[in-house]
């Protein structure tokens, strides 16, 4: 057997031996930093520039983690120092090619190794990639891909390494996802919406339905929860949020128009022309020149949430989420047609008689496919024959601001009419957590607070050398490098 | 039916255009709510536009034969198009509205009471209102020139015939002023659904120009009374689709 077989053999065996001596839950996302502690190691987080973290076995051994990074690279970088501990107990400064180069020297990989397996023992990746339905044998897309990653607490280039090393999709598979930049599998998630923070991750939440009148999320502070609610806006019913709904109660009826002008003759019928008049191109570009002239550029709803959208305003964060859930963008595919919001004007001149080949930009409903019991491919939109009355879908995108539990309520309800009541109610329950340095900085805090005469010095020891280390108190930032 | 083709002479040239849009402003108004029962039924939450607007349009050449304004039931379109598969997320087209009113036809609302809790699917007719066909009719389109003018829908008007409109939901339709007047949106403006309306009148405006008096499904705090002013100019782009229903001169087996 080669020799580095063997070792990598050992690392894994050495990853699984440790979570059986922690009793770690292996269909779970595991809790490394809880890991760290329970192995007697201080850790630190601490704004390291050039390193991911380091491993400092002297004395009780401890573990330094960068702050510039995500959480997912956070944790990935702490099971590869737990790995250097374990396996040769010998001081290192990881760089993100010391974490995660595949190409890394053989001390590197071998932690690597070790890291992959502690953070995703084969019993956390098949579950949650079948939750995805990620199978070797289907095409798997970078959006499904991601959800996985995001679930068991890695980066999307670690999942699809350790996927692949369980044969959980191919090698190809995995060459062909890694190749997709990260951003794009959370846009794919989020109808094209890039979330304002580029390491957030993206929650999408799909409802309502009866059995999902409300739906329960867990995020970290910057994540983003985009909510797809169908949407029928032909019946002037929108989602509102409690305050939107609340002010529907002192609209007022206005009066219809007085009767003005009975027509001449009833009793001729008339039957319209059988064909389309033909027009030229310039009385084509004069009744364009009629419309008012375009204010401002092509819609982009990633960074123009709409402001004014209908006798209502938009929904915004409700009641005591006020500081916690922003509202950070609010979009609306129609239902007769999927068009990029791009299209717009090239529908419109369609319609104006001014382009022609309109099909190119329409795609269907994407609904329709699922409403074929055959599952058969449904035909394109005709822009001559459009459909009236289809359901759209409204996209709410929502920023977690602050750690705390949050209620995002919306209500179904006519826009316009004070007598009615909702059709409908979903509500999104969100429990936000700070990021997992934040935490345990906390945590040390907490247990100086809880105990002082009692409390284990090691811990307070422990939170001084943070301090100390980074020169700042405990639970405080600052600038230190390394 | 002694039915006329409309005359629709379109002349080409700049001098010609401006002359349409002189003219256009100068022609009488009309207001068909005379030919409609004057309460509004709102389709709530349900997805029947088309139902809807085809049925005031049945309504309202349902008098030409001499009766009385009585809104007739949209569930049966709905239930014909949606027992062939002619309903769904992408909404439900007004050819296919237009069969259905051919082949079953329409009874009285009164026999046949709207359920606005049905959301998408349908209902069985009430025992007591016979077989069909009902109340039959005939959907034809109405060629629009997207031109600001459209000359053939204003002789449609005159001649009193409502119109019914296929209008895009912009955010502009959705919230008209509180005169009921329709800004036309930006061309780029964001995509909504196309909506059943149907167009019962047209004004010239001393400001905004010639505009038609649409009238909504959407109940009475909507608009100006349920009712909107929808310029011209908004047909330009959009409004797709536009059309005219005629009745059948005679009702059809129906149980007295």
């Amino acid at each position: 057997m080669p020799r580095f077989v063997a070792q990598r053999r050992r690392a894994l065996q050495a990853a699984a031996e440790l979570l059986d001596e922690l009793e770690i839950d292996q269909e779970q996302p595991i809790d490394v930093f809880d890991s760290i502690t329970r192995l007697g190691l201080w850790l630190v987080f601490t704004p390291l520039k050039t390193l991911l973290g380091a491993i400092v076995p002297q004395s009780d051994g401890g573990i330094m983690i960068t702050t510039e990074r995500q959480p997912s690279i956070q944790r990935y970088t702490a099971a590869h120092e737990i790995g250097h501990w374990e396996l040769d107990h010998r001081t290192a400064f990881d760089t993100y090619d010391d974490v995660l180069n595949p190409a890394a020297n053989e001390r590197e990989r071998l932690a690597q190794w070790f890291a992959s397996y502690f953070l995703m023992p084969p019993p956390l990746v098949h579950a949650t990639a079948s939750r995805h339905l990620v199978r070797p044998d289907t095409d798997v897309s970078p959006a499904q891909a991601y959800l996985v990653a995001r679930d068991m607490h890695v980066s999307y280039e670690a999942a699809l390494r350790q996927m692949a090393n369980l044969k959980v999709i191919t090698d190809h598979q995995r060459d062909t996802l890694l190749a997709v930049p990260l951003q794009r599998a959370k846009q794919d998630l989020a109808d094209g919406h890039r979330p304002r923070i580029g390491n957030a991750d993206v929650w999408p939440v799909n409802g309502p339905s009866v059995q999902h009148a409300v739906e329960v999320v867990d995020v970290v502070v910057d994540d983003e929860i985009v909510i797809a609610l169908p949407e029928n806006r032909t019946t002037g019913y929108r989602w509102l949020d409690d305050t939107a709904n609340a002010r529907r109660a002192a609209l007022r009826p206005r009066p219809e128009p007085p009767a003005f002008a009975p027509p001449a003759s009833t009793s001729a019928p008339v039957t319209p022309r059988p064909e389309p008049p033909q027009r030229s191109r310039a009385d084509i570009d004069a009744a364009l020149a009629l419309l008012p002239r375009p204010s401002r550029t092509p819609q982009d709803t990633d960074t123009q949430p709409a402001s004014d959208d209908g006798p209502i305003e938009i929904p915004q964060a409700s009641g005591q989420s006020d500081e916690g859930l922003l509202l950070v963008f609010d979009d609306y595919q129609p239902g007769w047609a999927r068009i990029s919001p791009r299209d717009a004007a090239s529908l419109r001149r369609h319609i104006a008689g001014a382009v022609t080949g309109l099909t190119d930009f329409l795609a269907p409903n994407p609904e329709l496919a699922q409403a074929t019991s055959t599952g058969t491919t449904p035909a394109l939109p005709d822009p001559a024959h459009p459909g009236a009355g289809a359901t759209g879908r409204r996209l709410l995108g929502i920023q977690a601001r602050a750690e705390g539990r949050f209620a995002y309520v919306l209500h179904y309800a006519a826009t316009h009419d004070p007598r009615t009541p909702p059709a409908a109610t979903f509500t999104v329950e969100a429990t936000v957590q700070p990021p997992p340095a934040v935490l345990h900085r906390r945590l040390l805090m907490q247990i100086d607070l809880d105990d002082p005469q009692d409390q284990d010095n090691t811990y307070r020891d422990r939170s001084r050398n943070e301090a100390n280390q980074s020169g700042a108190e405990p639970g405080g930032r600052d600038e230190t490098d390394l | 039916m002694n039915a006329q083709p409309v005359k629709h002479p379109y002349p080409r040239g700049g001098a010609a255009r401006a002359a349409r849009l002189a003219v256009s402003r100068a022609r009488r108004n009309v207001d068909l709510r005379g030919v409609l029962a004057p309460d509004i039924v709102s389709q709530g939450p349900r997805p029947l536009c088309v139902a809807f607007a085809v049925s005031v349009g049945h309504e309202a050449g349902r008098t030409r034969f001499g009766a009385l304004p009585e809104p007739l039931a949209p569930e049966p379109i709905w239930a014909y198009c949606t027992g062939h598969g002619q309903t769904g997320p992408a909404g439900m087209r007004l050819d296919h509205a237009g069969t259905a009113l051919a082949a079953r036809g329409q009874p009285p609302l009164s026999q046949w009471p709207y359920n606005d809790q049905l959301g998408i699917g349908t209902e069985d007719p009430p025992d007591t209102i016979g077989i069909p066909p009902w109340h039959t009719g005939t959907v034809r389109q109405l060629h629009l020139v997207h031109d600001g003018v459209e000359d053939e829908l204003e002789d449609v008007l005159a001649a009193a015939t409502p119109v019914v409109l296929l209008v895009e939901v912009t955010d502009e339709f959705d919230d008209p002023h509180e005169d009921g007047h329709v800004d036309v949106p930006d061309i780029r403006a964001r995509t909504g659904d196309y909506h059943a309306v149907v167009c019962v009148g047209a004004a010239t405006h001393p400001t905004h120009g010639r505009r038609l008096l649409i009238r909504n499904s959407w109940g009475e705090f909507w608009g100006a009374g349920g009712y909107c002013w929808l310029p011209l100019a908004y047909l330009i782009a959009f409004v797709p689709l536009a059309a005219v229903v005629q009745p059948a001169p005679q009702r059809l087996n129906v149980e007295q």
